[in-house]
């Protein structure tokens, strides 16, 4: 079976300052030949800071961003070149669950509206139909059926967070992403999602793309991870392999970064210095050059090629394509 | 803040819709709730008038002209010895029913517009935004009376020249509601789940934009009662032998040193209702305010 | 309690809030010391009144509709409640400032950052408005900002997130406070440059030998800031102890719970959540708040009577009346 997400060589340039004729004066390169797969019942977690492009690499996938370059497929359908209603009916294969569960909730609907509107929106049910599949859905995220005539405002963080879960199980998509999805509620609560997300993966096969700036939820939940800088993936692989063997230096400092309770086995401190350069005036040659510790001259002026390194893909000077192990993945970064 | 966070959580109604606890908040509006009572006794003897009325409000009685309170005309009379009392009331109606047209004409120019210029964007907002910023350039009052001026002189084409004035501003409210609404998550969960742009505006974006465009409207029928009085002041509005409050206040002024209560009835009329429509929108503004507002 | 006297003493710390229900308490019976020169965490979920209680140091909690209902806060032995407002803005930005979360709301938009800064110190300190400046440029080289000689002249927006939490810092250090309250100070903030403002942070306490108290939701970083932790829960102190021992060995069931749910910490097993949400204020459960999410919890021992804290060892304590009987696991 062909994987349920394939993303080819996506970017995205957002103009941020324009003249006075309408002519781009600043651009933003936000999201730069992106490639992604995530196979049938797997998650992968896209890691990376504010400003590295990870949200906007989600949006792009769901196509609520236009990309200019690029090719998504979902199971084998060339997702990205769908228009107009055909695009309208395919959007149920790719749902999404996003960081606020405040704003992402409309206030003036009750429940069973909200997780229903998918449904409406893809063609008539009536109004029993619509009440069952309420009840059937809330209950899929522990949720009781006598919530069903609340306004958002009645629920908790977490409670919420369940609601929009259900709202985009609704459609049984193929791919779930989750948007930051957990960043903004407390631990415990954190946890209990975490748990429900985990248990509907098994039961419905899902896949899910799972977007976070947390790197100990990532790896929690992740079998593969990439790691974005500055709009560009350089590292992705196995998670365990990405944990315990993180080879590109920034996969390296982040990892590091991640204040943890535990002390055995932590890795020493690569404290980063200086904060991430403008994506619209990107740094030449590698784009972590002027943060990195093991920065070389060759990192000043030559853009890294993507090689391959055990299970993971890695684009750093640091790991030398090898001509005669044609280790090289062409057409710069791929992630697996 | 963690305080205005746990004291969220202490609303004990559950299941109480947006629009319940609207009212519930309003109730305590004691200004509001003054306003609203005198309208509704406004609009009452607007309904009711001729019940109402001593006399028939065109009865002239060239004998009794430019009489004071007195117990057979509990308002006076004016220059052509109507009963002022009777006339107010029809006046009533009048302006009421003016207020509501030219609202009624302003919210179906402005608002649709502005859902579709602030959701959709593009040339089309680019385009209905210099028409109202041409329109909102011209001088309200001259604006008007060239659109009486090329209808002609009545009060239907004063109550459309009304809600033209007011188009732009109920449009420039709707819009940035509508772009503000817009970048709304739960917008852009309604587009993942592939509902349609028409939906989506009806569905989300109008309601919840209801709150600044009910206070609007409720200011809007304030200033179209004003600006009718002006209008029909200049003549330009409501046609004699029917009177409106403004146009009783326009003829009075020559007897104002006579016969002061011929400018001082419509006058407060006009004051009243304007000043009722004005606090109702403010109390309406406060009763609306968002969940985060409790903490006082 | 040993013979010298702490830098801060909370004691009996009642905070309530005007609600649609009436007066309810969020931090009630709060008992925490800080000595100088000590890190003193203070973690809980968001609602817990950590927060709260930092604001209540600083004397702002906003009255209406909040008031502190009962207890005494010392700062060097003199309750700082009985102050006037004029005197404890005497306090407040001299011995004892805050940082905050968010920094680009608590900086000032429209005055350069020096400006900022030397007002400061010439309001506490009495400096002219030379000596106002150059302290200025020095405590911003002190929290690491390149070029602090040229930057006095910037205004906030001019720095990105993480050295506007300099800035920040740099403000709440300049009079050299005795006590510092920072209030999820690194949250905002993206990992790499968290490390970067706790190092700084940690650096500056050692070598200014400040006192201080450090409010966080994050256990991972307090395990990295704090020397003690304090615990607290529904508007109380569950449990303190030595940061180490906090971890290693928990006392309290809600102290295990927080453990048992950090991801990093379990990877490859199934987390395990507290079942349940915190009590909202108006609906406080009898006997010990935790009880109805507690798996440890016992019918008529647990829910019966408020629970009283307890001493479990050298700066230890505990607000669970089965502590003892449990064989809790924390994290090695």
């Amino acid at each position: 079976m062909g994987p349920t997400l394939e993303a080819t060589g996506i970017s995205k340039t957002f103009t941020v300052r324009r003249d006075l004729l309408g002519r781009a004066t600043e651009r933003v390169a936000a999201v730069k030949d992106v490639s992604l797969r995530v196979a049938q019942s797997e998650t992968l977690g896209l890691v990376g800071e504010s400003g590295s492009g990870k949200s906007t690499t989600g949006r792009l996938i769901a196509r609520l961003i236009e990309a200019d370059t690029g090719e998504i497929r979902i199971d084998g359908t060339d997702f990205s070149a769908l228009t107009g209603k055909q695009l309208q009916k395919a959007r149920k294969n790719v749902q999404m669950v996003f960081q606020d569960p405040f704003s992402s909730l409309d206030p003036s609907w009750v429940v069973s509206n909200i997780v229903t509107e998918g449904l409406r929106s893809q063609g008539k049910l009536s109004t029993s139909e619509r009440e069952a599949a309420a009840v059937e859905l809330l209950e899929l995220v522990g949720l009781g059926s006598h919530h069903l005539r609340r306004y958002p405002y009645e629920f908790s963080g977490g409670q919420r967070q369940r609601i929009a879960i259900a709202r985009a199980l609704a459609l049984r998509p193929k791919l779930l992403i989750c948007d930051e999805a957990v960043s903004a509620l407390d631990v415990s609560t954190q946890a209990s999602i975490l748990m429900t997300l985990e248990e509907l993966q098994d039961r419905l096969s899902l896949s899910y793309l799972f977007i976070s700036h947390d790197l100990s939820v990532v790896r929690h939940l992740s079998d593969r991870i990439a790691v974005m800088y500055l709009g560009r993936i350089v590292e992705s692989g196995e998670a365990a392999e990405i944990y315990e063997e993180p080879r590109h230096p920034y996969t390296r400092a982040l990892l590091s970064a991640v204040p943890q309770v535990r002390s055995r086995n932590r890795p020493s401190r690569v404290v980063l210095v200086g904060d991430l350069p403008s994506a619209s005036k990107p740094p030449a040659g590698c784009v972590f050059h002027p943060r990195c510790p093991e920065a070389m001259d060759k990192c000043r002026e030559v853009v890294p090629q993507t090689v391959a390194i055990g299970s993971s893909e890695v684009a750093c000077h640091l790991y030398p394509a090898d001509p005669d192990h044609s280790g090289v993945i062409n057409g710069g970064q791929r992630a697996t | 803040m963690t305080a205005v966070a746990s004291s969220e959580g202490i609303r004990a109604a559950t299941g109480e819709s947006p629009f319940r606890r609207f009212l519930r908040r309003f109730k305590q509006e004691r200004g509001a709730l003054v306003a609203c009572g005198f309208l509704l006794l406004v609009a009452i003897c607007a309904v009711a008038a001729p019940l109402l009325a001593p006399y028939d409000q065109d009865a002239q009685s060239l004998s009794d002209r430019l009489q004071n309170v007195s117990a057979s005309h509990p308002l006076g009379t004016d220059d052509l010895g109507r009963d002022v009392l009777s006339r107010m009331l029809f006046a009533s109606r009048v302006s009421l029913i003016a207020a509501i047209q030219a609202t009624a004409i302003g919210v179906l120019l402005g608002v649709p517009v502005g859902l579709v210029a602030g959701y959709v964007r593009g040339w089309f907002d680019t385009l209905a935004s210099r028409v109202a910023d041409a329109i909102m350039a011209i001088p309200a009052l001259l604006l008007a009376l060239a659109i009486v001026g090329i209808l002609e002189p009545n009060l239907t084409s004063a109550m459309i020249a009304i809600g033209v004035v007011y188009a732009p501003r109920l449009f420039r409210i709707t819009r940035a509601a509508a772009l503000s609404v817009r970048e709304e998550t739960y917008v852009e969960a309604a587009r993942s789940l592939g509902t349609g742009t028409g939906r989506i505006i009806l569905g989300h974006v109008l309601p919840n934009i209801l709150s600044p465009l009910v206070v609007q409207i409720s200011l809007s029928m304030g200033f179209a009662i004003l600006f009718e009085a002006s209008i029909s002041f200049l003549g330009l509005g409501v046609q004699p032998p029917d009177a409106s409050w403004g146009s009783m206040l326009g003829r009075s002024t020559r007897f104002f040193e006579g016969s002061p209560h011929l400018v001082v009835v419509p006058g407060v009329a006009i004051l009243l209702t304007v000043l009722s429509f004005n606090i109702i929108g403010d109390g309406v503004r406060d009763s609306l305010g968002k969940e985060t507002r409790n903490a006082e | 309690m040993s013979a010298n006297e702490p830098l801060l003493a909370i004691e009996d710390l009642e905070i309530s809030f005007a609600t649609e229900s009436g007066m309810l308490p969020v931090v009630r019976g709060l008992d925490l010391t800080v000595n100088s020169g000590e890190v003193v965490g203070l973690v809980g979920e968001s609602g817990c009144g950590k927060s709260v209680t930092s604001l209540a140091i600083m004397g702002l909690i906003p009255n209406p509709p909040g008031r502190i209902t009962r207890g005494r806060i010392l700062f060097n032995g003199a309750n700082l409640l009985d102050l006037r407002e004029n005197d404890m803005r005497a306090v407040r930005g001299n011995q004892i400032s805050m940082i905050f979360q968010e920094p680009m709301t608590s900086l000032d938009p429209a005055f350069k950052v020096g400006e900022q800064i030397a007002s400061t110190v010439r309001h506490h300190l009495g400096f002219s408005k030379r000596e106002a400046w150059d302290r200025a440029v020095e405590v911003l080289s002190l929290v690491g900002i390149p070029g602090a000689r040229n930057r006095v002249n910037d205004y906030p927006h001019m720095f990105s997130g993480g050295m506007r939490q300099r800035v920040m810092i740099a403000i709440a250090l300049a009079c050299e406070p005795s006590l510092l309250i920072a209030d999820e100070p690194t949250t905002a903030l993206d990992v790499t440059i968290q490390a970067q403002v706790l190092d700084l942070l940690r650096e500056l306490q050692q070598d200014l030998g400040m006192a201080v108290v450090f409010v966080t939701h994050d256990l991972g970083v307090v395990s990295e800031v704090c020397d003690r932790v304090v615990v607290m829960y529904a508007g109380q102190a569950v449990e303190w102890a030595p940061t180490r021992q906090l971890f290693a060995r928990p006392e309290h069931p809600y102290t295990q719970g927080l453990l048992e749910c950090l991801p990093a910490e379990h990877v490859g097993e199934t987390l395990r959540p507290i079942p349940g949400t915190v009590p909202p204020p108006h609906q406080m459960p009898s006997g010990c708040f935790f009880h109805p999410r507690c798996r440890y919890s016992v019918p008529g021992t647990c829910d019966q009577h408020p629970i009283p804290s307890s001493e479990v060892g050298l700066d230890r304590g505990v607000r669970c009346v089965r502590s003892g009987q449990l064989d809790l696991h924390g994290i090695d």
